[in-house]
């Protein structure tokens, strides 16, 4: 057998300098370019933390003290004492479990009102059924309305016209839910198959029973998913809310950590992400479940 | 033997001498080339700003180093920027005091309260309802909105706490709703706009308290536009005397700062009488030199208030 040799085609000298030539002048070309951008960042970078009080000093010899509180909220627990312990520092949990309660409550009505409305005006808003652009810009600002305001804004509104509880609470999550939600629904409704609906008007429905029998059944799965996400993310809003008064178990963490009960602040935030974990555990459950029915053939 | 270099040894040693001892003197200057003074939120931040500005400026020039005012969110703020040295001189009511002592570890010192124009020290803790209203007395407010100020505010939460419980009105059960407002002001203006049927505000007499302050900014006006006069509000509850609000500083630098803070504090009405008087409107006296050991009381009161809510 002859053994495998290599076939080198060489090229003849002059030929292949000019080549390397090119080529090194290429890269040194984009060299060059990458370190006038880097630079360019550099400066830029220096300037604007120059400009912003930016004193890493502060920031290395500050940095221990954001450990520290967190040192301090934490109460002592000993191994030989821990029942004691545990229960000495989680002392209102009762008080403490049904204020979230409330908090979840009405994240859950705020989110299904504000479901309910998106769902309403994001077929208005979606470019594949609404002919007219007046309408579809028109719905599309009154949503980024409805969303840009922060909820807290439409709380602090709400109680001054409500009165404190929990009903400003709720408004204010359902309106900021139905800006939210709206958008996601209509960029859901954009992305279906427009055959069913073709087929649809074909055989004579009006643009309601198209919508009802066409494009609901598509879109469903996907609304759901992305109202169990949203839940998720108002019991985090409701929580906040209650700060202003808006009912929930914001008003007794701003209580306490104002009064610096330093073992109650770490209690009610570990109660709180426990319960966000949890439905965030359920709601991903869910929404795979609802996901996987869409892609269903 | 004494001879040139003698000489020359014994000038050299003596200027160092001294010197050293200037530099001593001026040390806590070159720790210090900045004090923060804070003010717990008895108004709103311009408010703030417009009354202690010139009392700020007095005091860098009479201590000879910067002195900056902050404006504080609320109480809360003003404790944990003492508790973490980024403030030196804070001015609290006596509560507020009493929780940065034990948050501090014993390191916030009282060193003057205010001096009333009679000559007393100390204020009261009063709930307004407006005049209009069916509300005579605190017995016509059993189910109704109270508005508190801050749960660190003395006039506006703490005290009413105590002396209510005192006499069988617990605030968190005679009242249907106890929602705090965040400020003295907050709560006065949530009062006209009826969020709430009653308001607690600080109150030293019937010409010096938050409501007479919002009156002469005009902070407060009707519903057709006309401005609100006292004759608009009625008291209808008033606390025992609380100790005077306590100016405090930090009990770890050095004790010739210290003095010369107070000293400056104390000489105010006669070295700079217009910043003093902006301070209150004209309605302090003096200030007079207070201890820690004048507000152990309040120390108590918040070890009352801590097991309280654990047991409610």
């Amino acid at each position: 057998m002859l053994a495998a040799s290599r076939i080198v085609i060489s090229l003849p000298e002059r030929r292949r300098e000019s080549l390397e030539q090119a080529y090194r002048s290429a890269a040194a070309a984009k060299r060059r370019r990458t370190l006038l951008i880097g630079a360019g960042l550099v400066v830029g970078i220096v300037a604007s933390g120059y400009a912003g009080e930016v004193n890493i000093e502060r920031f290395v010899t500050g940095l221990p003290r954001f450990t520290s509180y967190i040192s301090d909220i934490i109460p002592i627990l000993r191994w030989p004492t821990l029942g004691a312990d545990l229960s000495e520092w989680f002392w209102g949990w009762r008080k403490w479990l049904g204020l979230l309660l409330d908090t979840l409550l009405i994240a859950y009505l705020g989110t299904l009102f504000g479901a309910l409305g998106a769902f309403a005006l994001s077929f208005l808003a979606s470019a594949n059924l609404v002919r007219s652009r007046w309408l579809r810009i028109s719905v599309r600002r009154y949503l980024e309305l409805c969303r840009t305001v922060p909820e807290i804004v439409y709380a602090l509104i709400f109680v001054f016209a409500f009165g404190l509880g929990p009903l400003p609470g709720v408004i204010a999550i359902a309106i900021h839910t139905m800006g939210a939600l709206g958008k996601l629904f209509a960029e859901v409704v954009e992305n279906i198959d427009m055959k069913p609906v073709e087929g649809a008007t074909a055989c004579g429905a009006s643009w309601l029973e198209a919508v009802r029998y066409a494009v609901l059944p598509q879109v469903l799965p996907g609304f759901a998913s992305y109202a169990l996400l949203r839940f998720e993310i108002n019991v985090r809003g409701a929580s906040v809310l209650g700060f202003v008064g808006a009912g929930g178990i914001g008003k007794e963490l701003m209580a306490s950590i104002r009064q610096f009960y330093y073992g109650d602040v770490s209690a009610i935030l570990l109660i709180v992400i426990a319960t966000v974990i949890v439905i965030d555990m359920l709601t991903e459950t869910l929404r795979h479940r609802l996901i996987g029915s869409m892609e269903k053939p | 033997m004494l001879n040139r270099r003698t000489l020359i040894g014994v000038a050299a040693g003596a200027m160092l001498g001294l010197t050293a001892i200037g530099a001593q003197a001026a040390d806590w200057k070159s720790q210090y080339p900045e004090l923060v003074f804070a003010v717990v939120p008895s108004e709103n931040a311009a408010g703030v700003v417009d009354r202690y500005t010139p009392f700020a400026e007095y005091l860098s020039k009479e201590l000879g180093t910067k002195v900056t005012l902050r404006v504080a969110n609320d109480y809360t703020a003003v404790i944990e920027g003492m508790k973490n040295k980024q403030i030196q001189i804070g001015f609290y009511g006596p509560g507020s005091y009493a929780k940065a002592y034990k948050v501090s570890d014993g390191n916030v010192e009282a060193f003057v309260t205010t001096v009333n124009q009679d000559g007393s020290i100390g204020y009261h803790s009063v709930m307004y309802v407006m005049a209009e209203s069916m509300f005579k007395s605190i017995d016509d407010l059993k189910g109704k909105n109270l508005g508190m100020v801050d749960v660190e505010s003395t006039s506006g939460f703490k005290a009413p706490s105590y002396y209510l419980q005192a006499e069988g009105k617990p605030v968190d059960k005679y009242f249907a709703n106890a929602q705090v407002t965040g400020s003295h002001e907050n709560a006065v203006i949530a009062l006209t706009q009826g969020t709430v049927d009653a308001a607690l505000n600080w109150w030293n007499s019937d010409i010096d308290s938050n409501l007479t302050r919002m009156l002469n900014k005009g902070m407060l006006k009707k519903a057709d536009g006309t401005a609100m006069t006292s004759q608009d509000f009625r008291v209808v509850w008033k606390s025992p005397l609380l100790a005077g609000s306590p100016y405090a500083y930090l009990n770890d630098m050095p004790p010739e700062l210290k003095e010369a803070i107070q000293k400056a504090f104390v000489e105010a009405p006669q070295k700079a009488p217009d910043a003093f008087a902006k301070l209150s409107d004209g309605k302090d006296k003096a200030f007079s030199p207070v201890t820690h050991k004048d507000y152990e009381d309040f120390v108590k009161l918040n070890e009352w208030l801590e097991t309280q809510r654990k047991s409610s």
